[in-house]
């Protein structure tokens, strides 16, 4: 179905391929899932299957791609949009009209289909993606998972024998991105549908791949192999995965229902006779808070975002708030540094009503990095971005600023274009611009999207460290891996209301949704992560050799 | 709500009111049939809250003629009152000025100035109820072949803005909780350069999403091709001046004027038409012709001739000069009725709603 060979391809004023003399074969009805760092060549090999690459991109194309028996080089992405579907990351920027039904006739109107036909298509494709609901909606009205499925549906329309999708899940929530995944698992075994999926989650995926192509980058062979096969040498992978590696489970499980059997029969020291330092539980003594919010309310256009919020946060402790997407989430935070102003109740920084500061003063005290890092970079080079909100904040030195780059790991990429760095370095740049102003409160929001495992592993790590220094670190996240890696305390929030506020491992334990992978697997015994897993049964191991 | 055609008519059917009438029993009567149409029909789309703050301005603007017209026009025998007068470029004696600011008031240019303000009133609130129900991707489907591609980057252009004002609020934030106060021009710099490169990136994205479902330009056409089509739109512009000029200069054998411009018209419409034959592009068309559609149409249709008749007899009443003295207008119920029909989308749409209408 797909050929690749020996293809090279370098982008436009590079002097390394991207790709280096390429080969691979796919067959027709595969599910393939393509994982590796961020600059890697994923995002091109995907490109290369509809010829997006070297068409739309430009740059040096050698080797030859035969896909469905078509030459992408020769056919140009117009003449094999009827062949490969294509999704792209961010479902705002993939649409073209209004509401769900035009943008689905799109592409057929494209190839001149007949009206007749084009409704026979609409209707079938509305009933196999089950967006018939959806069909008079203004896209804008739409969630970020149905408007994913939209596109994922509008790709569908020209009846493509493969479908090829660029991490669909980045923007998504853990539901909405189970929703889409889904939905391709079941294209590809009813349809057939040949399926090419980039992800950086792989937990979520994993299962459902006959195939993993994994690219290395750095110049190291790309390779295409069986998941479990893969996996195993991953230099990342899943906790599941990565626990099952450290203690030699073969064969390797997958999912948790695999793993479960390895689980049941491995000893462990029981949780609370550990001697590991677990995170504070509800048990540690209470200290002081420093920020606290009494019965907020907040409405954008008459709809209320936040009902009546009262908690506080104390200095070293990590806050994770977790829940669905329009559940009040970022609105809390924006309320804390003075974006929105409260309708209604008190936002108190060190017993201070701050209603009335305005944002810059109260972001001496409180740090903010938004969902996007993009919306913060702006200078030529990492150092200069740093620099830039070091002015305003006299207290801290050039020597902070060299201290900061080094603990984040940005000293060599400090001359760096900060929009040239990957998703991972992108983030710790907005951190580094926020964090040189020394906030006592740091508030993170969604800081894990476009990151794999080591990049989060690290992040965890960092914002443990800034605990340990006594700042309060409040995190809003859909990522429940990242959670029961660092916080110390979970707030569950649904419709603008505080619904659940506990001791992270308490919370996980009660939760289904967000649970951890290690915590479904060991259901009982509290453990969160596979290090306190491995350091249990180290515990248990060690007094008997 | 109402197929895009029928709406079409009726938005034609109001501007041709709008444009062509001075007579101000006649405005108000379309600008009272226009604000209920508006009400009523606004009631039932998100979009209606959009035009609010446009109809509030165009109600401002209204009061400018109103202001300005008896400010610097003091023709008129009813003179209100005397303001202080200032000339700017007058002669030595003081008899012609280029400008003359102030001086009598009078209450017929009060009452022009009213009546233009009233046209005003009259057009936008017939665009703001037309906006409020037409669907954009009936409209954008409604364009000749030859105009489509066109049309597309234009829809796309206009869903841009809103998503490239979300960005610039976030950019704006992002800014301000880093300390960035924004004083002048230079702090400015920090917004627009991500905002820039946001955008950039977003249209990318958007560019490669289009070429990978199949849009891009079909029509293979030779330079020698290209350049036949230009020829004949110069050819078909240059005729348009000529029968202008014509038209201008001569009273009398006005004949070969039209034909002339007779002959651009066609030779326009021809290459609109063969251009647009060579777009290999079909349309996705739904939209259901509903009875009340026709019964919209009619009713349209039936008073535009009746307006457009008595348009032309004194007995229609259309024209309103109010200089020099102050009368009052004639009246005809005729076209008085022509005008309450306008109030159509209000009543017929009351009879049936289809939930697929949603807007």
């Amino acid at each position: 179905m797909i050929e690749f060979d020996e293809v090279t391809f370098y982008y436009a004023g590079t002097e390394r391929p991207i790709l280096d003399r390429l080969t691979l074969r796919i067959n027709e009805g595969e599910f393939i899932l393509v994982v590796g760092p961020s600059g890697a060549g994923k995002s091109t090999f995907l490109r290369c299957l509809n010829g997006l690459i070297p068409h739309f991109y430009g740059g040096k194309f050698g080797g030859s791609v035969r896909v469905g028996g078509r030459d992408p080089l020769q056919a140009e992405p117009r003449g094999m949009s009827d062949l490969v579907g294509f999704v792209l990351q961010t479902p705002e920027a993939q649409a073209v009209t209004d509401t769900v039904e035009s943008e689905l006739a799109f592409a057929m109107e494209n190839h001149n289909l007949p009206q007749r036909l084009m409704r026979k298509r609409i209707e079938e494709v509305l009933d196999q993606v089950a967006i018939a609901p959806l069909r008079h909606r203004r896209l804008e009205t739409l969630s970020g998972g149905e408007r994913q499925r939209v596109a994922i549906a509008s790709a569908l329309t020209l009846q493509p024998r493969i479908l090829v999708l660029d991490e669909p899940t980045s923007q998504l929530d853990p539901q909405a991105a189970e929703e889409v995944l889904t939905l391709l698992q079941k294209l590809n075994t009813d349809l057939g549908l040949t399926v090419i999926l980039s992800e950086h989650r792989l937990e979520r995926v994993v299962q459902y791949a006959d195939r993993i192509l994994y690219f290395p980058g750095d110049g190291q062979k790309p390779v295409l192999g069986r998941p479990d096969a893969v996996l195993s040498e991953l230099p990342f992978a899943p906790p599941l995965v990565s626990l099952a590696r450290q203690l030699n489970w073969t064969p390797l499980p997958l999912t948790v229902k695999a793993g479960r059997p390895f689980a049941r029969h491995l000893p462990l020291e029981p949780l609370a006779d550990q001697a590991i330092s677990l995170r504070a539980t509800s048990q540690s003594a209470p200290s002081k808070a420093i920020l606290v919010l009494r019965d907020l309310w907040y409405s954008y256009q008459g709809k209320e975002a936040l009902k009546g919020v009262s908690i506080s946060f104390e200095a070293g402790q990590l806050t994770a708030i977790m829940g669905r997407n329009g559940s009040g989430k970022t609105t809390l935070l924006k309320n804390i540094i003075g974006l929105l102003r409260p309708q209604n109740g008190v936002v108190e920084l060190h017993g201070q009503d701050t209603r009335h500061w305005e944002v810059q003063t109260i972001a001496r005290t409180v740090g903010y990095v938004p969902q996007n890092p993009d919306t913060l970079l702006f200078a030529d080079t990492v150092r200069e971005e740093i620099e830039f909100t070091r002015r305003y904040h006299p207290s801290s030195s050039r020597a902070d600023t060299d201290a900061l780059l080094e603990q984040l790991g940005l000293m060599h990429l400090q001359a760096h274009y900060p929009r040239d760095l990957s998703g991972g370095e992108r983030q710790r740049a907005a951190l580094a611009a926020i964090l040189i102003g020394n906030p006592q409160v740091l508030l993170l929001d969604e800081p894990t999207r476009g990151l794999d495992y080591q990049q989060k592993k690290r992040l965890a790590q960092f914002l443990r460290d800034m605990v340990g220094a006594g700042k309060a670190v409040i995190m809003v996240t859909h990522d429940v891996e990242l959670a029961a890696r660092c916080a110390d305390r979970v707030v569950l929030m649904g419709d603008g209301q505080i619904v659940l506020d506990g001791p992270m491992r308490e919370i996980m334990r009660q939760s289904m949704v967000f649970s951890s992978q290690i915590s479904k697997l060991f259901p009982e015994s509290g453990y969160l992560t596979e290090d306190e897993v491995l350091e249990a049964y180290r515990r248990h191991v060690a007094p008997r050799n | 709500m109402y197929h895009t055609q029928a709406w079409l008519v009726w938005l034609v059917t109001g501007l041709v009111m709008g444009l062509t009438t001075t007579n101000p029993f006649y405005l108000t009567l379309l600008a009272a049939v226009a604000a209920v149409n508006f009400d009523l029909l606004g009631r039932r789309s998100s979009l209606a809250v959009h035009w609010q703050p446009l109809i509030r301005f165009t109600l401002f603007l209204s009061l400018m003629p109103l202001l300005f017209n008896p400010l610097f026009v003091h023709e008129g025998e009813t003179v209100l009152f005397h303001l202080p007068t200032w000339r700017w470029f007058a002669d030595p004696e003081g008899r012609v000025a280029l400008l003359t600011l102030g001086g009598p008031v009078t209450l017929e240019a009060l009452t022009y100035g009213a009546i233009r303000g009233m046209s005003l009133i009259c057009i936008i609130l017939t665009f703001a109820t037309f906006n409020i129900l037409a669907n954009p991707s009936y409209l954008l489907r409604s364009l000749p072949k030859s105009m489509y591609q066109m049309g597309v980057v234009t829809s796309i252009a206009v869903s841009f803005v809103p998503q490239m004002t979300l960005a610039l609020r976030d950019i704006r934030e992002a800014q301000m909780v880093r300390g960035h106060r924004f004083r002048g021009v230079r702090d400015l710099l920090v917004l627009f350069m991500p905002l820039l490169t946001i955008g950039l990136e977003r249209a990318m994205q958007l560019a490669e999403s289009m070429e990978a479902r199949g849009f891009s330009r079909q029509d293979d056409m030779s330079a020698a091709q290209q350049n036949t089509y230009k020829g004949l739109v110069a050819l078909a512009l240059f005729l348009v001046l000529v029968a202008v000029a014509w038209l201008g200069l001569t009273d009398k054998a006005r004949l070969p004027g039209w034909a002339v411009m007779a002959l651009a018209a066609a030779l326009i419409g021809w290459v609109f038409h063969s251009m647009g034959k060579r777009v290999q592009r079909s349309r996705y068309l739904t939209e259901l012709w509903r009875p009340r559609d026709t019964r919209l149409l009619a009713l349209c249709l039936t008073s535009l001739v009746i307006f457009i008749l008595f348009s032309r007899s004194p007995a229609g009443f259309m024209g309103y000069y109010p200089y020099p003295r102050l009368h009052w207008p004639g009246f005809n119920p005729l076209v008085g009725a022509a005008i309450m029909a306008l109030i159509g989308p209000a009543v017929l749409s009351r009879e049936q709603r289809d939930k697929n209408d949603r807007i």
